[in-house]
């Protein structure tokens, strides 16, 4: 590869300070880094450095990741074909699925990455790798039926407004991915409201087909009827819920990936456990409190126990992959056990109480994110309080 | 006692305490007096400075704000009591090792004699706040022992030559600051003979104008700001270092034999002036410090390097914020000082560690001090960086000539990184990282790296991964500290623990972000510093 370092480096000087293309060297920058690792030597202080660095760091969320755009994509072209009753060979399912994910994926990535791209040049700082990882979650929280357009404004909302405008990767205090999700769900509700959810790309009089999600059925059981009882009659046990063959957002429906994807985040100290383990309490205190007060006159979706509330919706997606973004969530120990268990609470009471928000978990993470300074400043507070002073 | 509203009935109160503890006890009060406490100092002379060998002092500290005077009132309980406090009794401390990293290239344990220097170079890099006025000119001899210069704001804390010669140029820098004093050595050595003293029946006062007097006083570093001490400010302790595990610091163990008496002779004479000496070592170094422990306290730490730093060990040793103010000083100095105590002429001999990835010329030298650093070690490719001191805290020197004064290591590291390709997405057997987001994390592979000076990635915004926070020995909050400075907000930077910061730089060295922490908290404390010197 010396021959491809030779070639890079040689363009070096029309992209530094004083070259023709000096506006461009943030993307200079990147092309270099990205294929080689930084060539940056300390100046003083300490003169060794750790080999953690962000492109590393956010890399490995994108390789936790993987398992469950994979499966992503055979699971919505799955979907397709039975909804169109076609046969489900696993070379089609994932050839179907590919056609529905990657305009996605590409659509997002060339747009976000076209923000990326804009305010670096004209802000004069390094393109971040942060938008690696935007890029591909934000496509995992889309249902397969999701129009292009939607998806390039949806990024492009998430990338400025979520990012850029507060000064880039580091300086947001929303999730990115989420905000642009969000942005999406207000405003084309018709899309994203929980039923529409499978696709069929090819030809034919079936061009989209309603299915619904366990979590739509829970949220629209009427009153009276078992929540358990409505589910099992369309079709979905746990196991279903809990492996992911099912409709649903593209990366959402495997809990076990899910799994899989925090196994990886917490052993590479990427993810924090905290947040994660809080997450799943506060589901499951809240959810106990639901059930003991939930009867035969009450909203039906209080009966829903515990462990269906793990399994259905994006919550292990949302609590894996977005509650864990570090730059949103708070920083202390203490702060992520609060912050994680009040969006477990939030998840399922959004979900439960009110109707018109079958999923709950996107915004019990935003409306956290905003208030994890909060729970910082407190905490840091506590813990000052046990610091001898020592000023002048 | 209240004093937060009455400046002057606190005063009051505070004299009828010393008042009353002077009758109550019989014996000598000392009153030590923080750096800025000046206006009080004075309305406190008269008070009996007499110390005695019998021991249990009663130790008031001078206090800088009414507040503080209220609080340390309150602490008189502690006063009559001194034995309760853990920073007078603790004999053992260990912490979780959080930074457990070890470096190819660690000095071998066999002692050299290198070879002579052509020419001394006195260096006074280390030496922070201090603003050299020379006293010799060129071409002027010079002896063993007679002063080059000394500090513009502190007459008396002077540096001494280590040789007799001639001296051969100086050279200034930036704002005409001195760097480096040449001095050609005479072959005849003609050392100034400095008086006879018994460090048994010093004086406080007069031991200190010993130190100062043998050029040893350049080697004491105060806290929080790491300068140089006013002599006439007394220690609320002082902290010895014996043991810097710091890759790659000399070790006492390997000199041990050769420098025991000198050592408690200094430890000795600290304890003169200084009334609470303690004395830090490596709970697995083998060091026998039974004659020292019959001296003064012993306090064996078991813990990562970053917790050898002065500015850590007081943070987990002090009882009252008056103690932020201590002194430190490492065992080289000690040992100079005893030396030179001992023999009556400066000692101009010193060790020297050479580390980093040089396998055949590491070890320990003894050299004189300001030695030639090409008559010690070379660097085998010019690439190579020097680093005087340690890999984390050592100097990286413009002129590499000299061994700058107070360094006793140099640690060569390769200043050269090869690009790989693609190494973000590599599984990392090799790489060298203390958290596991590289295999060589799990395979615990990663013992004996070699260390180089590769920044491993490139300069972002901070993401709050958190990691500063768990390797920090003073329990801050780096990132916090980092919003707080960069916005400019020293008063909230201060509550979250900046003057706490040992200037260890493992925040540096563990941030993904490659911020440079380390340098910014150390910018931000020298202005602090220069703001609060000039009002």
């Amino acid at each position: 590869m010396k021959w491809l370092y030779k070639a890079l480096i040689k363009q070096g000087p029309l992209f530094e300070k004083g070259g023709r293309l000096e506006r461009f060297y943030p993307l200079y920058e990147a092309v270099l880094t990205i294929h080689f690792s930084s060539v940056n030597t300390t100046k003083k202080g300490p003169h060794i450095r750790d080999g953690l660095d962000t492109k590393r760091f956010m890399i490995l969320v994108v390789l936790a990741l993987v398992p469950v755009s994979i499966f992503g994509v055979y699971n919505a072209g799955f979907q397709a074909l039975v909804s169109a009753g076609k046969a489900t060979g696993v070379a089609a399912c994932f050839i179907e699925g590919g056609f529905i994910f990657f305009p996605i994926l590409l659509i997002s990535y060339a747009v976000g990455g076209f923000w990326e791209v804009l305010f670096s040049i004209v802000r004069r700082h390094e393109i971040n790798e942060g938008f690696l990882v935007t890029g591909l979650l934000f496509p995992l929280t889309l249902p397969p039926t999701i129009p292009l357009w939607q998806v390039a404004l949806g990024i492009s909302f998430g990338i400025v407004v979520g990012k850029e405008v507060f000064g880039g990767t580091g300086k947001n205090f929303l999730n990115p991915a989420l905000t642009a999700r969000a942005f999406v769900y207000f405003s084309y509700p018709a899309f994203l409201s929980g039923n529409v959810w499978t696709k069929w790309s090819g030809v034919g009089p079936v061009s989209s087909y309603t299915t619904a999600t366990p979590l739509g059925i829970s949220a629209n059981v009427p009153q009276g009827t078992h929540p358990l009882d409505a589910l099992k009659e369309a079709g979905y046990s746990l196991w279903d819920c809990f492996f992911g063959l099912i409709p649903g957002s593209i990366g959402e429906t495997s809990v076990a990936l899910c799994l899989l994807g925090a196994a990886v985040l917490i052993l590479t100290g990427v993810g924090s456990w905290r947040t994660m383990v809080g997450c799943v309490v506060g589901a499951v205190g809240i959810t106990l409190v639901f059930n003991a007060f939930s009867s035969d006159t009450t909203l039906a979706f209080l009966q829903v126990p515990p462990l269906w509330h793990l399994c259905i919706g994006s919550f292990a997606f949302g609590v894996v992959f977005m509650a864990t973004d570090p730059v949103s969530s708070p920083d202390l120990a203490l702060s992520k056990w609060i912050y994680g268990g009040f969006i477990g609470a939030l998840t399922v009471i959004i979900r439960v109480i009110n109707p018109a928000y079958p999923e709950g978990v996107m915004l019990a993470i935003l409306l956290m994110n905003v208030f994890a300074p909060l729970i910082d400043h407190y905490v840091s507070e506590y813990r000052l309080k046990q610091r001898m002073p020592n000023v002048v | 006692m209240a004093g937060n509203e009455n400046p002057d009935k606190c005063k009051a109160d505070f004299m009828r305490l010393l008042d009353s503890l002077t009758t109550w006890s019989g014996s000598p009060i000392i009153v030590s007096c923080g750096n800025p406490g000046v206006a009080l100092a004075s309305t406190l002379t008269g008070i009996d400075w007499m110390p005695s060998t019998q021991a249990d002092f009663i130790i008031v500290n001078m206090v800088r704000s009414p507040s503080e005077i209220s609080c340390y009132l309150q602490l008189q309980n502690n006063i009559i009591v001194p034995q309760q406090s853990p920073m007078k009794t603790k004999k053992k401390l260990s912490f979780k090792k959080s930074f457990n990293l070890s470096f190819k290239g660690a000095p071998a344990h066999r002692i050299q004699v290198a070879n002579p220097s052509d020419k001394i170079g006195v260096v006074p890099v280390k030496f922070k706040g201090l603003r050299p006025k020379v006293q010799v000119s060129v071409g002027q001899p010079v002896r063993r022992g007679e002063g080059l210069f000394y500090d513009k704001k502190m007459p008396s804390v002077q540096v001494l030559s280590p040789v007799t010669g001639r001296i051969e140029a100086i050279h200034y820098g930036a704002q005409h600051r001195l760097e480096c004093i040449e001095i050609l050595p005479n072959d005849v050595d003609d050392p100034v003979a400095f008086e006879s003293v018994n460090t048994r029946l010093l004086s406080p006062e007069h031991a200190k104008s010993v130190v100062l007097e043998r050029g040893g006083w350049v080697h004491f570093v105060e806290l929080p700001f790491h300068t140089i001490p006013h002599p006439e400010s007394n220690p609320p302790a002082i902290i010895v270092r014996l043991s810097m595990p710091e890759p790659f610091m000399p070790t006492l163990s390997v000199v041990m034999n050769d420098v025991e008496d000198y050592l408690l002779r200094g430890i000795k004479l600290l304890k003169r002036f200084a009334p609470h000496v303690v004395v830090v070592v490596d709970a697995n170094e083998a060091i026998n410090c039974d004659a020292i422990s019959a001296v003064t306290q012993v306090v064996r730490l078991d813990a990562d390097f970053s917790y050898f730093e002065p500015g850590s060990m007081i943070y987990h040793l002090k009882d009252t914020p008056i103690e932020n103010n201590a002194w430190s000083c490492d065992w080289p100095a000690v040992v100079q000082l005893g030396a030179t105590v001992r023999h009556r002429q400066y000692c101009n001999s010193q060790w020297v560690s050479v580390g980093g990835n040089q396998a055949d010329d590491n070890g320990y030298y003894k050299v004189i001090e300001g030695a030639n650093v090409s008559s010690i070690v070379q660097k085998k490719t010019v690439t190579d960086r020097i680093v005087f001191g340690g890999l984390f805290t050592g100097i990286h020197a413009a002129s590499e000539h000299y061994l700058p004064l107070g360094t006793n290591a140099i640690n060569i590291i390769d200043n050269h990184p090869h690009p790989e390709f693609m190494s973000f997405l590599q599984p990392g057997v090799n790489k060298p990282s203390f958290t596991t987001a590289y295999l060589s994390g799990f395979l615990n592979a990663f013992k004996n790296v070699v260390p180089t000076s590769a920044l491993n990635g490139s300069e972002r915004d901070c993401v709050s991964c958190g990691l500063c926070e768990t390797v920090c020995p003073v329990g801050a909050l780096p990132q916090y500290l980092l919003r707080n400075v960069k916005g400019n907000d020293i008063e909230s930077a201060m509550r979250h623990g900046l003057l706490d910061c040992a200037n260890c730089g493992v925040c540096t060295y563990v941030c993904p972000s490659k911020i440079d922490l380390g340098t910014l908290f150390i910018d931000a404390k020298d202005q602090l510093h220069n703001e609060v010197n000039t009002q």
